[in-house]
């Protein structure tokens, strides 16, 4: 890196200069709601609801997530959810990038046949009937299992394994195979350490993912102890639809109810995105490290 | 068989085959859970009601498939809505190389904590819901609390608020660039990863030839990154009909409902479905025929362009 | 050699199996531990309050855990706290809520189609009930008649009806309906809501019509243009989050002017002629067209909030809350403005009539909700099931529902009265205060369905209404406020419905059975509706009446052209029928 020629022309430096601009101006763009919902979890709630905070926190608490991390069952389901977003992203590495790495093989059986068997799944939607239905033959109704082998294949991140894999120069291999190595050895020696920074998108994929999903759990559990922190945090969230209808035969029956008593305040929504957010932006930094590495393996093979 | 007799081996000794035996666990499992609830879609031929038996159900042909073009008034909001499916469809993908560029030229910022942190921080805006993006986007352009306007004001620059988000103007527009925030930084981690599978010696080359920055950007970055970018823009093309809901639910008003209504929102919003289980099964076998029909199309123009499809 | 590399590969396949495995395992049994954690918790508490009353009878029987599917319902998990422990007591039964959500219906349709229903269900319409009697997953009720005395005592006619009407020609009540109103509220105030302190420095100017309110607005706006956080105020501010076939807070304005508006449908109901007469929501002289044309005219005059397009209900109450809106079609925010302090300043909404009115309110239903319960065939234990139903439906079951504990909350005085007690006072003002048993007052019981409706008299307690504000006050009950004692002298009344029935002004609806839409027609009317939904916001916000009648005549023709008015000739023939059929059920 250090090696990097001294000489800089004048060009060099307008282009760094506008270069680094437009990223850090688009950075702040991305950030700067995300600011705003953060001011709003620690700012007074009463003040949140009348829109009064803007720029800067006003009258700093952490009730909001305090009250969170008080919810019933949080603790199981941030294991529940870590066991899944591990366990899957696993899952999805392991079964995504062998079948990517056979596909991408020319030898493989009717290879033009079953590539296509896989790429066209992603356009099928049988509907939730069916999926139910089939999920629950399986034996996935309540099982941890529901959220770990169904994603094994992914096949968009098979594609876009497949597609770096071809990028990957074929004497590499070659050579392996002369000396009488298998596809599992060229495969787990060769092209896996090779595909570090795909294996790493797809990993990024997977975990985000995983880590995201609530609707598996709320159609397929029953079981509380397998319910995710997702899908407990959706339950905050999601609550305005099916509150309407009691809403409007509140105000039929009469009664006077503070309406802050009954919706959950806009501050503790977004705290809830907050507590979602936050753990994928501290692992995310550590997987950049094998971007790099890419580099670095990159330079050193030729 | 054949070729069996021809090469002289038997299947089993092939390579390619063990290969596929290798793999075919994996194969039965997308077989398990892509395919087998396929045998779903029958209920589009029928008026299923969940509950009760198939058989029991009236069987009503392709009612289902013909009704959203059963009469004038559908057939007229057919047009509008493909128009906006479509012309939103196609504003993603002539945009469709950003994320490539993106990822280009954050490469070439030198300073490795500034890459990172704009490399983490911009996809901050793909783990926030629409849902929450919408009151941001209100807090900021609503009319009596938005920052926008407040700031406007101030400035003396407008005398009464502008409602940005009840206007039915430049709805494609605005929708792009919520997509765009939303997404570019994201996306453009697949490039960020292809990036580092090109060969460093091809930049060693270069530069003992003398080539400049852009030209090793055009020369070797580029072309290098192509293979992905390809892949992507085939498989959006097969996206064209499908762009979701959810970010345009959010968005959707009276005012800028004739421009927002895009294929998925529209048959939501005309109430089906929820009710009828076999019209929404229907319409969602008419979009995967459409999508798997362009992506063998684009396929197939790929290969008469580039000289190699891509499937 | 290839093979022992094979071999390891599924060695290494099934190694990562058995450490997911080890993984579930472990999960499980965390799950095991925190399941037994509330109950080893409860059964102390269940002992303390052994030694408090003395009256609980030791229960060492096997609980049984059922599960429930509830469309209303919002939460999942097992149902924990003060009512929990008191079902687990009386009943031997903890309910664990299924998943939901916003997808309740979506889930139901899945697990109807796979045949199996879980323990208990409350289904959202009858539609459903039908589809789960043809497929035969439901218990009929009438085969355990001997363990439900009280849910046949107390609800008596909705299972009538169901066996009647929902069984499929069955015969037997495989559902019963929920929250059967069989009497009428004696207390309780309805809307419009109007800020009551501007309205009196205006002198209370007379409201004949709907559109009076708009020159008195406009005043109000002047006297306070902003709060005092210096936001602008509004004479109005509304959403559309709840719009289904209109404009959904027409509804509310209806109420007032003594027009019923029936939602998912395109047709309202005019009780200010008799015998009340069915109409077209688009009808020339329809209240609808009134309210849109009210809206219109409200914001030709800076009235209506511009954001009501763009803003969610969370919104526009949490304006309403900060006093940035002068009126209030329902009373949504309305006392988280009017906090005491500025109740006792004479600062608040208070109801304001227009003269002479009717106002309509929700009727008698005796035939209960079309929220309505079941017991499904797959459920292991029916008797237990049928056990948890007979209490819900007992009175004791009710108030404890609608009241919290006995003891606690309230309790019963020399002469046979309940009565709310000092501490209900304060477990209702502060709902997060936590109960002995835990949970606050209201989050104890899960938001699910209510067996009995509040109105419902019990005859253990003098007949009293079930209800805890319809009962006679004690001396330490929160005293009114100044603002409500100005609206009681203003009025010469308590509250609205004692205001309106001294005048002879409220006018229940009739009763009918649901007409239940066919799909065929809700799918009519869901289209027709899309298009005057997105048109009467348009015609809200026009620029001038060019513009509006143009948008008015387009919606009249789409909405002709798309067969709303066949919708409304099949709708008004099915209230009719259903009208007619209705003395069945009242008695």
């Amino acid at each position: 890196m250090k090696a990097i020629r001294k000489k800089r022309t004048v060009g060099d430096l307008v282009f760094n200069i506008v270069n680094y601009t437009v990223y850090g101006l688009f950075t702040i763009i991305c950030v700067l709601p995300f600011y705003y919902l953060f001011i709003n979890t620690i700012s007074a709630n009463d003040l949140v609801s009348r829109g009064q905070i803007l720029l800067a926190p006003k009258g700093i608490h952490f009730n909001n997530y305090v009250e969170i991390l008080k919810m019933r069952g949080l603790g199981q389901a941030a294991l529940v959810s870590v066991g899944r977003t591990v366990l899957g992203t696993a899952g999805t590495l392991m079964g995504t990038s062998f079948l990517g790495y056979a596909l991408s093989k020319q030898e493989f059986w009717k290879r033009k046949i079953w590539y296509r068997y896989v790429v066209i799944t992603m356009y099928f939607n049988a509907g939730i009937i069916p999926w139910f239905i089939n999920m629950k033959n399986l034996g996935l109704t309540n099982s941890f299992w529901a959220y770990v082998i169904p994603g094994i294949v992914a096949p968009f991140s098979l594609i876009l394994y497949k597609t770096y894999v071809e990028s990957i120069p074929a004497s590499l291999e070659e050579s392996a195979a002369m000396d009488g190595a298998g596809y599992l050895v060229r495969f787990t020696r060769i092209i896996m350490p090779l595909s570090k920074p795909i294996l790493a998108t797809t990993a990024i994929f997977s975990a985000v993912g995983q880590w995201n999903s609530f609707t598996d759990t709320l159609f397929l559990m029953t079981d509380s102890s397998k319910f995710t922190l997702q899908y407990l945090l959706y339950q905050y969230m999601n609550e305005a639809n099916s509150l309407a209808d009691s809403l409007m035969k509140m105000s039929e029956s009469g009664m006077r109810v503070d309406m802050s008593a009954i919706l959950t305040a806009t501050s503790v929504k977004m705290t809830v995105s907050m507590v979602v957010v936050l753990p994928i932006l501290c692992v995310y930094p550590f997987f950049q490290r094998f971007f790099v590495n890419g580099i670095m393996i990159g330079s050193v093979k030729g | 068989m054949k070729s069996k007799g021809k090469k002289k081996t038997r299947l089993i000794d092939q390579g390619g085959f063990r290969l596929w035996l290798l793999s075919l666990p994996f194969l039965i499992l997308i077989f398990l859970f892509s395919y087998l609830p396929l045998y779903g879609w029958i209920y589009a031929l029928f008026d299923y009601k969940p509950g009760r038996a198939l058989l029991d159900c009236k069987f009503v042909g392709l009612d289902n498939f013909t009704r959203m073009f059963a009469d004038k008034y559908a057939l007229e909001d057919i047009v509008r809505v493909m128009k906006n499916t479509l012309g939103m469809s196609l504003i993603g993908i002539a945009t469709s190389g950003l994320p490539m560029m993106f990822a280009v030229f954050l490469a070439e910022i030198r300073c490795k904590p500034y890459r990172k942190a704009v490399q983490t921080l911009t996809t901050i805006p793909n783990f926030i819901s629409w849902v929450l993006v919408y009151s941001v986007a209100y807090a900021m352009f609503s009319v009596n609390d938005g920052f926008v306007n407040r700031l406007l004001m101030s400035l003396g620059i407008l005398d009464e608020g502008i409602n940005f988000l009840a206007s039915g103007k430049h709805v494609w527009l605005s929708m792009w660039l919520w997509g765009t925030w939303k997404g570019l930084g994201w996306s453009a981690i697949m490039y960020i990863a292809a990036l580092t599978g090109i060969d460093q010696e091809q930049y060693e080359a270069a530069a003992v030839d003398g080539a400049g920055r852009m030209q090793k950007i055009w020369h070797i970055t580029i072309p290098g990154l192509l293979p992905t970018y390809f892949v992507l823009l085939l498989l959006s093309i097969a996206n064209l009909v499908n762009n979701g809901m959810e970010q345009y639910f959010v968005f959707q008003n009276a005012m800028n409902k004739e421009y927002i209504e895009v294929l998925d929102l529209y048959v939501y919003n005309q109430g089906m479905v929820g009710i009828n289980y076999s019209y929404s099964t229907a319409v969602s076998i008419l979009k995967s025929i459409v999508s798997v029909t362009l992506l063998f199309v684009a396929n197939m123009s790929s290969k008469l362009t580039r000289g190699e499809s891509i499937f | 050699m290839k093979r022992k590399k094979k071999w390891r590969f599924w060695a290494l396949l099934l190694t990562s199996a058995m450490l997911a495995g080890s993984l579930t395992a472990c999960g499980d049994q965390a799950g095991e531990g925190q399941t037994q954690d509330p109950e080893s918790k409860t059964e102390s508490g269940g002992a303390e309050s052994k030694e408090e009353s003395g009256t609980a009878n030791a229960d060492n029987d096997e609980i049984v855990k059922l599960q429930m599917l509830s469309l209303p319902s919002n939460s999942s998990g097992i149902v924990e706290g003060w009512w929990a422990e008191e079902v687990k007591r009386q009943v031997g039964v903890t309910i664990e809520l299924l998943p939901c959500g916003d997808q309740g219906e979506q889930k139901l349709n899945a697990l109807m189609s796979s045949g199996e229903l879980p323990d208990i269900v409350c289904f959202k319409d009858y539609k459903q009930v039908e589809n789960a009697v043809m497929g035969d997953m439901l218990l009929a009720y009438d085969d355990y008649k001997e363990l439900l005395p009280d849910l046949y005592a107390n609800a008596e006619i909705p299972l009538r009806y169901a066996a009647d009407k929902l069984s499929c020609g069955k015969g037997k009540a495989y559902t019963v309906g929920t929250d059967a109103k069989l009497f009428m509220e004696t207390r309780g105030d309805k809307e419009p809501w109007l800020r009551y302190d501007l309205y009196k420095q205006l002198g209370s100017p007379e409201i004949t019509a709907l559109h009076d309110y708009l020159p008195v607005l406009k005043q109000m706006q002047e006297l306070e243009p902003t709060n005092a956080d210096g936001q602008k105020v509004y004479g109005l501010s509304i959403w559309k989050d709840w719009d289904r076939t209109f404009m959904c807070l027409a509804m509310f304005a209806g109420k007032f002017s003594g027009v019923e508006m029936i939602e998912g449908t395109l047709v309202e109901i005019d009780y200010n002629v008799d015998p009340p007469q069915v109409r077209s929501i688009l009808d020339e002289d329809s209240l609808y067209m009134k309210f849109i044309d009210f809206l219109y005219q409200a914001n030709q005059m800076g009235l209506l909030d511009p954001d009501s397009m763009t803003q969610r209900f969370d919104d526009a109450t949490g304006k309403m809350g900060s006093g940035r809106v002068l009126m209030g079609l329902g009373n949504w925010g309305v006392s988280d403005f009017a906090t005491n302090e500025r109740q006792e300043e004479g600062i608040g909404h208070m109801p304001v009539f227009v003269k002479d009115s009717p106002t309509v309110t929700e009727g008698l239903q005796p035939i209960g909700r079309t929220w309505t319960v079941s017991v499904s065939k797959a459920c292991k234990n029916p008797e237990a099931a049928m056990r948890f139903i007979n209490y819900m439906f007992s009175f004791d079951g009710a108030m404890l529902q609608r009241n919290g504990p006995k003891g606690i909350t309230w309790d019963v005085d020399e002469n046979g009265n309940p009565y709310v007690t000092e501490a209900g006072y304060e477990y209702m003002q502060d709902g997060k205060k936590e109960l002995p048993e835990g949970k606050g007052i209201y989050d104890g019981c899960p938001q699910t369905w209510a067996a009995l409706h509040i109105t419902t008299q019990n005859p253990d307690l003098n007949n009293t209404p079930i209800g805890n504000s319809f009962w006679e006050k004690k001396e330490y009950a929160p005293k009114d406020t100044k603002l409500t004692d100005m609206w009681q002298e203003d009025f010469d009344a308590v509250d609205s419905i004692d205001y309106l029935t001294k005048n002879n002004l409220l006018k229940p609806f009739q009763f009918v059975g649901y007409p239940i839409l066919t799909d065929d027609m809700e799918q009519l009317a869901a289209r027709v509706g899309d298009v005057v939904t997105t048109n009467s916001w348009k015609m809200a916000f026009a620029k001038d009446d060019a513009e509006y009648e143009a948008l008015k005549t387009e919606m009249i023709e789409k909405a002709e052209g798309l067969g709303g008015d066949d919708f409304v000739e099949w709708w008004a023939g099915e209230y009719d029928k259903a009208l007619a059929e209705a003395s069945n059920y009242l008695e």
